[in-house]
Protein backbone atom coordinates (compact mmCIF):
# COMPACT_ATOMS: atom_id res chain seq x y z
CA UNK A 1 0.00 0.00 0.00
CA UNK A 2 1.18 3.43 -0.99
CA UNK A 3 1.95 5.95 1.60
CA UNK A 4 -1.11 8.43 0.70
CA UNK A 5 -3.27 5.62 0.83
CA UNK A 6 -1.99 4.32 4.35
CA UNK A 7 -2.46 7.80 5.44
CA UNK A 8 -6.25 8.38 4.14
CA UNK A 9 -6.89 4.89 5.31
CA UNK A 10 -5.51 5.65 8.98
CA UNK A 11 -6.96 8.87 9.20
CA UNK A 12 -10.43 7.43 7.40
CA UNK A 13 -10.53 4.60 10.39
CA UNK A 14 -9.70 6.97 13.50
CA UNK A 15 -11.95 9.92 11.85
CA UNK A 16 -14.87 7.19 12.10
CA UNK A 17 -14.08 6.03 15.42
CA UNK A 18 -13.83 8.60 16.69
CA UNK A 19 -17.23 9.53 15.09
CA UNK A 20 -18.97 6.79 15.93
CA UNK A 21 -17.85 6.60 19.75
CA UNK A 22 -18.74 10.23 20.02
CA UNK A 23 -21.78 9.72 18.59
CA UNK A 24 -22.64 6.75 21.12
CA UNK A 25 -21.60 9.27 24.10
CA UNK A 26 -24.22 11.69 23.12
CA UNK A 27 -26.76 9.08 22.69
CA UNK A 28 -25.93 8.44 26.28
CA UNK A 29 -25.39 5.01 24.88
CA UNK A 30 -21.83 4.25 25.99
CA UNK A 31 -20.63 5.27 29.55
CA UNK A 32 -17.39 7.43 28.47
CA UNK A 33 -13.72 6.25 29.48
CA UNK A 34 -12.26 7.81 32.11
CA UNK A 35 -9.46 6.80 30.65
CA UNK A 36 -9.39 6.38 27.04
CA UNK A 37 -5.68 5.21 26.37
CA UNK A 38 -6.92 1.89 28.10
CA UNK A 39 -10.03 1.54 26.30
CA UNK A 40 -7.67 1.43 22.98
CA UNK A 41 -4.96 -0.47 24.17
CA UNK A 42 -7.25 -3.15 25.34
CA UNK A 43 -9.52 -2.74 21.67
CA UNK A 44 -6.14 -3.15 19.89
CA UNK A 45 -5.28 -6.50 22.14
CA UNK A 46 -8.39 -8.06 21.57
CA UNK A 47 -8.09 -7.32 17.66
CA UNK A 48 -4.81 -8.72 17.32
CA UNK A 49 -5.94 -12.08 19.80
CA UNK A 50 -9.02 -12.24 17.50
CA UNK A 51 -6.88 -11.77 14.12
CA UNK A 52 -4.38 -14.53 16.22
CA UNK A 53 -7.69 -16.94 16.70
CA UNK A 54 -8.93 -16.53 12.88
CA UNK A 55 -5.62 -17.63 11.48
CA UNK A 56 -5.45 -21.10 14.25
CA UNK A 57 -9.13 -21.67 13.57
CA UNK A 58 -8.30 -21.51 9.23
CA UNK A 59 -5.37 -24.31 10.49
CA UNK A 60 -8.30 -26.04 11.89
CA UNK A 61 -6.29 -25.77 15.33
CA UNK A 62 -9.41 -25.65 17.82
CA UNK A 63 -7.37 -26.11 20.80
CA UNK A 64 -4.76 -23.42 20.15
CA UNK A 65 -7.98 -21.14 19.13
CA UNK A 66 -9.25 -21.69 23.12
CA UNK A 67 -5.92 -21.84 24.96
CA UNK A 68 -5.65 -18.47 22.97
CA UNK A 69 -8.44 -17.12 24.23
CA UNK A 70 -8.63 -18.83 27.78
CA UNK A 71 -5.09 -16.46 27.67
CA UNK A 72 -6.36 -13.00 27.10
CA UNK A 73 -9.93 -14.09 29.86
CA UNK A 74 -7.13 -14.01 32.30
CA UNK A 75 -6.24 -10.57 31.95
CA UNK A 76 -7.50 -8.20 34.29
CA UNK A 77 -10.13 -6.54 32.87
CA UNK A 78 -10.44 -3.00 33.57
CA UNK A 79 -13.37 -1.81 35.28
CA UNK A 80 -15.90 0.88 33.17
CA UNK A 81 -14.93 3.33 35.95
CA UNK A 82 -11.42 3.35 34.13
CA UNK A 83 -12.24 2.37 30.40
CA UNK A 84 -15.90 2.70 30.21
CA UNK A 85 -18.49 0.59 29.21
CA UNK A 86 -17.09 -0.68 25.79
CA UNK A 87 -14.26 -2.11 28.27
CA UNK A 88 -17.36 -4.76 28.72
CA UNK A 89 -18.82 -5.25 25.48
CA UNK A 90 -14.92 -6.22 24.53
CA UNK A 91 -14.75 -8.79 27.38
CA UNK A 92 -18.09 -9.89 26.50
CA UNK A 93 -16.78 -10.56 22.74
CA UNK A 94 -13.94 -12.85 23.76
CA UNK A 95 -15.93 -14.84 26.42
CA UNK A 96 -18.12 -15.21 23.92
CA UNK A 97 -16.07 -16.39 21.61
CA UNK A 98 -14.25 -18.96 24.13
CA UNK A 99 -17.43 -20.30 25.04
CA UNK A 100 -18.77 -20.86 21.36
CA UNK A 101 -15.66 -22.61 20.66
CA UNK A 102 -15.81 -25.00 23.62
CA UNK A 103 -19.50 -25.43 22.69
CA UNK A 104 -18.21 -26.65 19.84
CA UNK A 105 -15.55 -28.75 20.64
CA UNK A 106 -16.96 -30.64 23.37
CA UNK A 107 -13.63 -33.10 23.46
CA UNK A 108 -10.54 -30.16 23.21
CA UNK A 109 -9.92 -29.47 26.82
CA UNK A 110 -13.18 -30.69 28.65
CA UNK A 111 -15.10 -28.33 31.01
CA UNK A 112 -18.22 -29.45 32.69
CA UNK A 113 -20.96 -27.44 32.38
CA UNK A 114 -20.79 -26.07 35.99
CA UNK A 115 -17.49 -24.63 34.88
CA UNK A 116 -18.91 -23.03 31.64
CA UNK A 117 -21.85 -21.78 33.65
CA UNK A 118 -19.21 -20.04 35.92
CA UNK A 119 -17.08 -18.71 33.47
CA UNK A 120 -20.45 -17.32 31.26
CA UNK A 121 -20.96 -15.34 34.66
CA UNK A 122 -17.65 -14.29 34.97
CA UNK A 123 -17.67 -13.21 30.88
CA UNK A 124 -21.01 -11.29 31.74
CA UNK A 125 -20.37 -9.26 35.20
CA UNK A 126 -22.85 -8.50 38.24
CA UNK A 127 -23.96 -5.15 35.49
CA UNK A 128 -24.48 -6.42 32.37
CA UNK A 129 -27.45 -5.43 32.34
CA UNK A 130 -26.90 -1.65 32.73
CA UNK A 131 -25.00 -1.99 29.55
CA UNK A 132 -26.23 -0.36 26.31
CA UNK A 133 -27.72 -3.31 24.80
CA UNK A 134 -25.31 -4.68 21.93
CA UNK A 135 -24.70 -7.93 19.97
CA UNK A 136 -21.75 -9.04 22.15
CA UNK A 137 -23.72 -9.41 25.12
CA UNK A 138 -26.28 -10.49 23.64
CA UNK A 139 -24.61 -13.77 22.27
CA UNK A 140 -23.20 -14.02 25.37
CA UNK A 141 -26.45 -13.84 27.48
CA UNK A 142 -27.69 -16.22 24.91
CA UNK A 143 -25.09 -19.01 25.45
CA UNK A 144 -25.91 -18.90 29.10
CA UNK A 145 -29.08 -20.46 28.03
CA UNK A 146 -27.19 -23.22 25.87
CA UNK A 147 -24.84 -23.65 29.12
CA UNK A 148 -28.25 -24.14 31.29
CA UNK A 149 -29.94 -26.37 29.43
CA UNK A 150 -26.87 -28.74 29.40
CA UNK A 151 -26.95 -28.20 33.07
CA UNK A 152 -30.36 -29.72 33.03
CA UNK A 153 -31.99 -26.38 34.09
CA UNK A 154 -34.45 -25.96 31.12
CA UNK A 155 -36.24 -23.09 33.21
CA UNK A 156 -32.79 -20.78 33.56
CA UNK A 157 -32.12 -21.35 30.03
CA UNK A 158 -35.72 -20.17 28.91
CA UNK A 159 -35.58 -17.03 30.62
CA UNK A 160 -31.46 -16.26 28.74
CA UNK A 161 -32.88 -17.54 25.67
CA UNK A 162 -35.47 -14.88 26.23
CA UNK A 163 -33.48 -12.24 27.66
CA UNK A 164 -31.22 -12.85 24.63
CA UNK A 165 -34.29 -12.66 22.30
CA UNK A 166 -35.19 -9.18 23.78
CA UNK A 167 -31.86 -7.93 23.51
CA UNK A 168 -31.82 -9.00 19.86
CA UNK A 169 -35.39 -7.68 19.31
CA UNK A 170 -34.53 -3.85 20.72
CA UNK A 171 -31.05 -4.61 18.14
CA UNK A 172 -33.68 -4.97 15.21
CA UNK A 173 -35.55 -2.09 16.05
CA UNK A 174 -32.62 0.02 16.22
CA UNK A 175 -30.89 -1.59 13.06
CA UNK A 176 -34.28 -0.89 11.41
CA UNK A 177 -34.28 2.93 12.58
CA UNK A 178 -30.58 3.27 10.78
CA UNK A 179 -29.19 3.12 14.43
CA UNK A 180 -27.46 0.00 14.86
CA UNK A 181 -24.79 0.04 16.81
CA UNK B 1 -1.97 11.94 11.74
CA UNK B 2 -1.77 13.93 8.35
CA UNK B 3 0.69 16.26 10.06
CA UNK B 4 3.44 13.72 10.00
CA UNK B 5 5.02 13.92 6.72
CA UNK B 6 4.28 17.77 6.49
CA UNK B 7 6.09 18.51 9.43
CA UNK B 8 8.87 16.04 8.50
CA UNK B 9 9.21 17.19 4.79
CA UNK B 10 9.13 20.83 5.66
CA UNK B 11 11.95 19.78 8.05
CA UNK B 12 14.16 18.04 5.33
CA UNK B 13 13.74 21.31 3.29
CA UNK B 14 15.21 23.66 5.77
CA UNK B 15 17.99 21.39 6.28
CA UNK B 16 18.47 20.85 2.25
CA UNK B 17 17.72 24.29 0.73
CA UNK B 18 18.23 26.87 3.56
CA UNK B 19 21.33 28.63 3.54
CA UNK B 20 20.64 29.76 7.34
CA UNK B 21 20.38 26.03 8.24
CA UNK B 22 23.33 26.52 10.19
CA UNK B 23 22.28 29.20 12.42
CA UNK B 24 19.00 27.66 13.08
CA UNK B 25 17.01 29.78 15.92
CA UNK B 26 16.26 27.38 19.09
CA UNK B 27 12.84 27.56 17.54
CA UNK B 28 13.29 26.28 14.61
CA UNK B 29 15.55 23.60 15.87
CA UNK B 30 12.80 22.19 18.19
CA UNK B 31 10.63 21.84 15.03
CA UNK B 32 13.13 19.78 13.49
CA UNK B 33 13.96 17.79 15.90
CA UNK B 34 9.98 17.28 16.88
CA UNK B 35 9.85 16.17 13.19
CA UNK B 36 12.21 13.59 13.31
CA UNK B 37 10.89 12.09 15.97
CA UNK B 38 7.25 12.31 15.01
CA UNK B 39 8.43 10.13 11.70
CA UNK B 40 10.30 7.84 13.67
CA UNK B 41 7.20 7.18 15.32
CA UNK B 42 4.95 7.25 12.45
CA UNK B 43 7.93 4.92 11.45
CA UNK B 44 7.52 2.52 14.39
CA UNK B 45 3.71 2.76 14.06
CA UNK B 46 3.69 1.56 10.46
CA UNK B 47 6.17 -1.48 11.62
CA UNK B 48 3.05 -2.13 14.33
CA UNK B 49 0.59 -2.03 12.16
CA UNK B 50 -1.62 -5.07 11.71
CA UNK B 51 -2.81 -6.49 8.71
CA UNK B 52 -5.27 -4.14 7.08
CA UNK B 53 -7.89 -6.78 5.83
CA UNK B 54 -9.06 -10.23 6.46
CA UNK B 55 -7.65 -11.06 3.35
CA UNK B 56 -4.01 -10.07 4.22
CA UNK B 57 -4.72 -12.09 6.86
CA UNK B 58 -5.90 -14.98 4.46
CA UNK B 59 -2.70 -14.83 2.10
CA UNK B 60 -0.57 -14.97 4.95
CA UNK B 61 -1.12 -17.59 7.52
CA UNK B 62 2.55 -18.06 8.48
CA UNK B 63 1.88 -14.19 10.01
CA UNK B 64 1.08 -15.76 12.90
CA UNK B 65 4.44 -15.13 14.36
CA UNK B 66 3.80 -11.64 13.91
CA UNK B 67 0.52 -11.24 14.88
CA UNK B 68 1.71 -13.01 18.83
CA UNK B 69 4.38 -10.78 18.94
CA UNK B 70 2.22 -8.20 18.05
CA UNK B 71 -0.22 -9.34 21.09
CA UNK B 72 2.59 -9.68 23.02
CA UNK B 73 3.67 -6.05 22.84
CA UNK B 74 -0.39 -4.79 23.76
CA UNK B 75 -0.22 -6.71 26.47
CA UNK B 76 3.14 -5.16 27.73
CA UNK B 77 1.20 -1.45 27.05
CA UNK B 78 -1.90 -3.03 28.80
CA UNK B 79 -0.07 -4.41 31.88
CA UNK B 80 1.60 -0.97 32.01
CA UNK B 81 -1.34 0.75 32.23
CA UNK B 82 -2.53 -1.38 35.08
CA UNK B 83 -4.47 -4.27 33.41
CA UNK B 84 -2.77 -7.31 31.02
CA UNK B 85 -2.36 -11.34 31.12
CA UNK B 86 -0.58 -12.75 33.58
CA UNK B 87 3.17 -14.46 32.60
CA UNK B 88 2.43 -17.30 29.86
CA UNK B 89 1.96 -20.28 31.56
CA UNK B 90 3.11 -21.82 28.12
CA UNK B 91 -0.60 -22.53 26.91
CA UNK B 92 -0.56 -20.39 24.54
CA UNK B 93 2.54 -22.26 23.15
CA UNK B 94 1.86 -25.62 23.68
CA UNK B 95 -1.84 -25.04 22.06
CA UNK B 96 0.39 -23.95 19.15
CA UNK B 97 2.36 -27.00 19.12
CA UNK B 98 -0.47 -28.93 18.93
CA UNK B 99 -1.94 -27.93 15.47
CA UNK B 100 -3.56 -30.67 13.00
CA UNK B 101 -3.88 -32.87 15.57
CA UNK B 102 -7.95 -32.19 15.73
CA UNK B 103 -10.34 -33.79 13.49
CA UNK B 104 -13.20 -31.94 14.80
CA UNK B 105 -16.37 -32.26 12.34
CA UNK B 106 -15.93 -29.29 9.95
CA UNK B 107 -19.26 -28.17 10.21
CA UNK B 108 -18.86 -26.50 13.68
CA UNK B 109 -15.47 -24.94 12.47
CA UNK B 110 -16.74 -22.72 10.08
CA UNK B 111 -18.77 -21.30 12.03
CA UNK B 112 -16.36 -18.86 13.54
CA UNK B 113 -14.02 -18.11 11.19
CA UNK B 114 -16.69 -16.74 8.94
CA UNK B 115 -17.75 -13.52 10.61
CA UNK B 116 -20.16 -12.08 7.64
CA UNK B 117 -22.48 -13.88 6.10
CA UNK B 118 -24.15 -13.23 2.82
CA UNK B 119 -28.44 -12.02 3.64
CA UNK B 120 -28.92 -14.87 1.46
CA UNK B 121 -26.81 -17.29 3.59
CA UNK B 122 -28.22 -15.72 7.18
CA UNK B 123 -32.15 -16.48 6.12
CA UNK B 124 -31.05 -20.08 5.13
CA UNK B 125 -29.22 -20.43 8.34
CA UNK B 126 -32.57 -20.73 10.59
CA UNK B 127 -32.06 -24.29 10.47
CA UNK B 128 -30.43 -24.89 13.58
CA UNK B 129 -26.73 -24.93 13.44
CA UNK B 130 -23.67 -23.38 15.61
CA UNK B 131 -24.13 -19.94 16.03
CA UNK B 132 -21.38 -17.17 14.35
CA UNK B 133 -19.72 -14.93 16.04
CA UNK B 134 -21.41 -11.26 15.81
CA UNK B 135 -19.36 -9.49 13.95
CA UNK B 136 -17.49 -6.71 15.42
CA UNK B 137 -18.18 -2.94 14.93
CA UNK B 138 -14.80 -2.40 13.13
CA UNK B 139 -16.02 -5.05 9.84
CA UNK B 140 -19.26 -3.53 10.52
CA UNK B 141 -17.60 0.18 9.46
CA UNK B 142 -16.83 -1.05 5.80
CA UNK B 143 -19.53 -0.80 3.75
CA UNK B 144 -22.10 1.34 2.82
CA UNK B 145 -24.20 2.87 5.10
CA UNK B 146 -27.19 1.15 3.68
CA UNK B 147 -25.35 -2.41 3.32
CA UNK B 148 -23.71 -2.28 6.64
CA UNK B 149 -27.20 -1.51 7.75
CA UNK B 150 -28.52 -4.72 5.90
CA UNK B 151 -25.97 -6.48 7.02
CA UNK B 152 -27.07 -5.70 10.85
CA UNK B 153 -30.51 -6.61 10.25
CA UNK B 154 -29.59 -9.73 8.74
CA UNK B 155 -27.05 -10.99 11.50
CA UNK B 156 -29.15 -10.19 14.14
CA UNK B 157 -31.92 -12.06 12.29
CA UNK B 158 -29.71 -14.91 12.02
CA UNK B 159 -29.44 -14.62 16.16
CA UNK B 160 -33.04 -14.36 16.45
CA UNK B 161 -33.67 -17.23 14.80
CA UNK B 162 -31.36 -19.70 16.44
CA UNK B 163 -32.76 -18.55 19.91
CA UNK B 164 -36.31 -19.18 18.59
CA UNK B 165 -34.72 -22.82 17.56
CA UNK B 166 -33.05 -23.44 21.15
CA UNK B 167 -36.56 -22.28 22.78
CA UNK B 168 -38.60 -24.13 20.76
CA UNK B 169 -36.48 -26.94 21.27
CA UNK B 170 -37.35 -26.56 24.57
CA UNK B 171 -41.38 -26.47 24.13
CA UNK B 172 -41.66 -30.22 23.93
CA UNK B 173 -40.02 -31.17 26.70
CA UNK B 174 -42.45 -29.48 28.83
CA UNK B 175 -45.87 -29.68 27.27
CA UNK B 176 -47.15 -29.50 30.69
CA UNK B 177 -46.10 -25.79 30.75
CA UNK B 178 -47.70 -23.26 28.72
CA UNK B 179 -44.75 -20.68 29.11
CA UNK B 180 -42.51 -22.73 26.73
CA UNK B 181 -45.38 -22.93 23.68
CA UNK B 182 -45.88 -19.60 24.37
CA UNK B 183 -42.38 -18.46 24.56
CA UNK B 184 -41.54 -20.61 21.33
CA UNK B 185 -44.72 -19.23 19.47
CA UNK B 186 -43.72 -15.31 20.54
CA UNK B 187 -39.93 -16.40 19.26
CA UNK B 188 -41.01 -17.98 16.02
CA UNK B 189 -43.01 -14.42 15.23
CA UNK B 190 -39.87 -12.48 16.35
CA UNK B 191 -38.16 -14.72 14.00
CA UNK B 192 -40.32 -14.14 10.87
CA UNK B 193 -40.53 -10.64 11.61
CA UNK B 194 -36.72 -10.17 11.57
CA UNK B 195 -36.28 -12.72 8.27
CA UNK B 196 -38.88 -10.44 6.17
CA UNK B 197 -36.88 -7.49 7.51
CA UNK B 198 -33.88 -9.22 6.37
CA UNK B 199 -35.01 -9.69 2.94
CA UNK B 200 -36.92 -6.37 2.27
CA UNK B 201 -33.49 -4.90 3.23
CA UNK B 202 -31.14 -7.45 1.00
Amino acid sequence: MTRPTWIATLLGAVVGAGVMLAGLAQAGRLAPAPRPEVLVTLAQTVDAEHRRVDLLLKQRDFAGAIAALEQMRTIAWPEAAVAGDAAAVLRHDVYGRLLRLRLDHPDVDPKVPDALAELVGEGLGADYKSIATNAFTARLVGLRGEIAEKQGRDGDALLAYEEALDMNRALLQQALAGAAP
Amino acid sequence: MMTRPVRSDLFLQTLRFSPVAMNMSLRTLSLALAGLALTACAKKAAELTPPETAADVAAAPEDIDALEAQLAAREDQLRALGAGPPPMAGGGESALAKREELDADAQSAGDVTTKKKSAEQQVAAEAPQPSAAPAPATERAGPSPVAGRCESVCDITTSICQLRDHICDLAPRHADEPRYQQACERASTDCEFATEACHACA
